[in-house]
């Protein structure tokens, strides 16, 4: 499974991940305390800067993250625009796309393995609620292992349902999907036990 | 206590399938996304606790950055716009909705439906308006203003999610852990 | 596009690997009616074809049977009645009898051969086609033999045989 982590290696990409989490904390919080579309602005500008430090390919990949917000900016231009806000739309709009860039920079340039090392120090004061670090290692492992699969039945049973009907697929090939999974999950439990029960170090995949 | 743990990982997984697999079709032909469903049948299907950590687990992967959000999308910057309160209302809406099913023992596809209802949509919206009055910087009644072309959608899914899950209990009895 | 498949839908059946993969519903008679309704039939009609196509088979007792529950031929067999109940001028096979112990496969290829749709069989196995009327040998994307089952089936064994000497197991299709 791809992981969302830029495959060009940048300066960010070295830097330590809980120092990247924190900053993007502190500054997330200081763009919602931001009220003017000047300052918003400056911010988004810096963001596009930082951005841009990781070359052409690499700010190509992160402009395609901000299409999401596409539907929203155009939502804020209408609404806006009709009721003549036209300064309160803008710093709406700036600060979304400010730290929206911002979050996904972090992303990319974080190595998933760093980022679960880093939900592991932050979830290690849960231990005493019964949580241990190898129960999620391996739930994070077991998702990653089954997603492609299930989807791929998922998409097979779509073919099953073409193959007999000219419509687009139907919500019923969502029983069947979920039956696998109930399957899955037995295996995968006996396969655990066979092993030892959750006491056992490495995870299945 | 393994078979917990698969459950909630393969439920996880679910989840992030139902994202990649392209838009259903409901009963008058409007596409959709099913990734909600799956939300809705964590709940239904393996209870309120179990439930709402599968969803957890799915967003912890979303926030890791992993593209398993409809679209392909994830990663930081998921939690970065004005639907952040859909993804945090997630694991809430599975949690009521399980409670319900466990709670109320009636016929298994109504009690599901109405579950899937209460918490899938009324408290999915709850959260998804109020995070999104916040990130638009608009009132609540404006942000609920430019949801409701989606809840006639949700509601039709809710009431697939209580027919899924009745005909889950069929197939699988022993697998269905809301009705344990 | 819609029409074209449509169309098509009504010729062509398919029947894939796994019925795993294939079967949607929960019980044999909504599998079986589900390809009728989708071709336009009211709920009344597809649940009476629904019923003279498994008495058919001699499955009458099947109708409301649990799909999950049935053995792997019996999936097969469910498939294929689902496809054949929507009458096709032609049925493609795709490995249908991998996986099936030799009872089961002899069993289904006896219903296959009395079916009246033309069938067309994509198969590893040349015991499979050995009595049909044509057979494609198709190597890398290319047809290499087209003709009697005989003559093509003889020659597809013996490169079979030849390469079953050699080791190119170990290269990796990347």
């Amino acid at each position: 499974m791809i992981s969302l982590t830029s495959p060009v290696e940048t300066w960010a990409h070295r830097v330590p991940a809980g120092v990247k989490l924190a900053a993007l904390s502190v500054t997330t919080v200081g763009l919602l305390a931001l009220q003017s579309p000047g300052a918003l602005a400056l911010a988004l500008a810096g963001v596009v800067g930082l951005t841009l430090t990781g070359g052409p390919s690499f700010a190509r990949a992160a402009v395609h993250a901000l299409k999401i917000l596409l539907p929203f900016l155009l939502l804020i231009a209408v609404w806006h625009g009709v009721t003549g806000q036209i300064e309160a739309g803008m710093t709406v709009a700036l600060r979304l796309l400010a730290a929206l860039a911002l979050a996904n920079f972090v992303t990319m340039t974080t190595r998933l393995s760093d980022m679960v090392a880093v939900a592991a120090v932050l979830l290690a004061p849960l231990r005493r609620l019964g949580l241990s670090t190898r129960a999620l290692e391996l739930s994070v492992a077991l998702v990653v292992r089954f997603t492609p699969s299930i989807a791929r039945k998922g998409g097979l049973l779509a073919e099953a349902w073409r193959a007999r009907s000219a419509r687009r697929t139907g919500w019923q090939i969502i029983m069947p999907l979920a039956a696998t999974a109930l399957d899955d999950a037995d295996h995968v439990a006996e396969a655990l036990r066979a092993r030892g029960g959750l006491e056992t170090t490495e995870p299945t995949d | 206590m393994e078979r917990n743990l698969a459950l909630i990982a393969l439920f996880a997984a679910l989840i992030a399938a139902l994202g990649l697999i392209p838009k259903f079709t409901l009963a008058f032909g409007v596409p959709i996304t099913a990734q909600s469903m799956g939300v809705m049948l964590c709940g239904t299907v393996l209870g309120a606790r179990r439930g709402a950590l599968a969803v957890l687990l799915f967003l912890a992967l979303v926030a890791l950055g992993l593209p398993l959000l409809a679209g392909g999308r994830g990663g930081l910057g998921a939690f970065a716009t004005p639907s952040v309160g859909f993804l945090i209302g997630f694991p809430v809406a599975a949690f009521v909705t399980g409670l319900i099913v466990e709670r109320w023992r009636a016929g298994l596809a109504s009690v599901a439906a109405v579950a899937s209802l209460v918490g899938g949509v009324v408290v999915l919206y709850a959260f998804g308006v109020v995070g999104m009055s916040l990130m638009l910087d608009k009132s609540i009644p404006q942000a609920a203003l430019l949801v409701t072309a989606f809840i006639p959608g949700d509601v039709i899914k809710a009431i697939l999610a209580g027919l899924i899950t009745a005909g889950l209990a069929k197939s699988r009895p022993s697998s269905v852990l809301s009705r344990g | 596009m819609a029409k074209d498949r449509k169309a098509a839908l009504r010729t062509v059946g398919i029947l894939f690997q796994n019925p795993d993969h294939q079967i949607i519903f929960p019980t044999v008679e909504e599998e079986i009616s589900f390809g009728l309704v989708q071709l336009g039939r009211k709920r009344d009609a597809a649940a009476q074809e629904t019923r003279e196509i498994l008495e058919l088979f001699g499955k009458s007792h099947w109708a409301g049977a649990a799909t999950h529950a049935l053995s792997q031929g019996q999936k097969q067999l469910v498939c294929l009645m689902a496809i054949l109940a929507m009458r096709p001028a032609v049925i493609v096979l795709d490995e249908p009898y991998s996986g099936l112990d030799i009872p089961t496969r002899l069993q289904l290829m006896r219903v296959v051969d009395e079916v009246e749709a033309s069938i067309i069989q994509v198969t590893h196995d040349p015991d499979s086609v050995r009595h049909f009327e044509r057979v494609i040998w198709v190597d890398r994307g290319r047809i290499r033999e087209d003709g009697q089952a005989a003559d093509v089936l003889s020659q597809f064994e013996h490169q079979m045989h030849n390469w079953g000497e050699q080791d190119d197991l170990s290269d990796l299709s990347g």
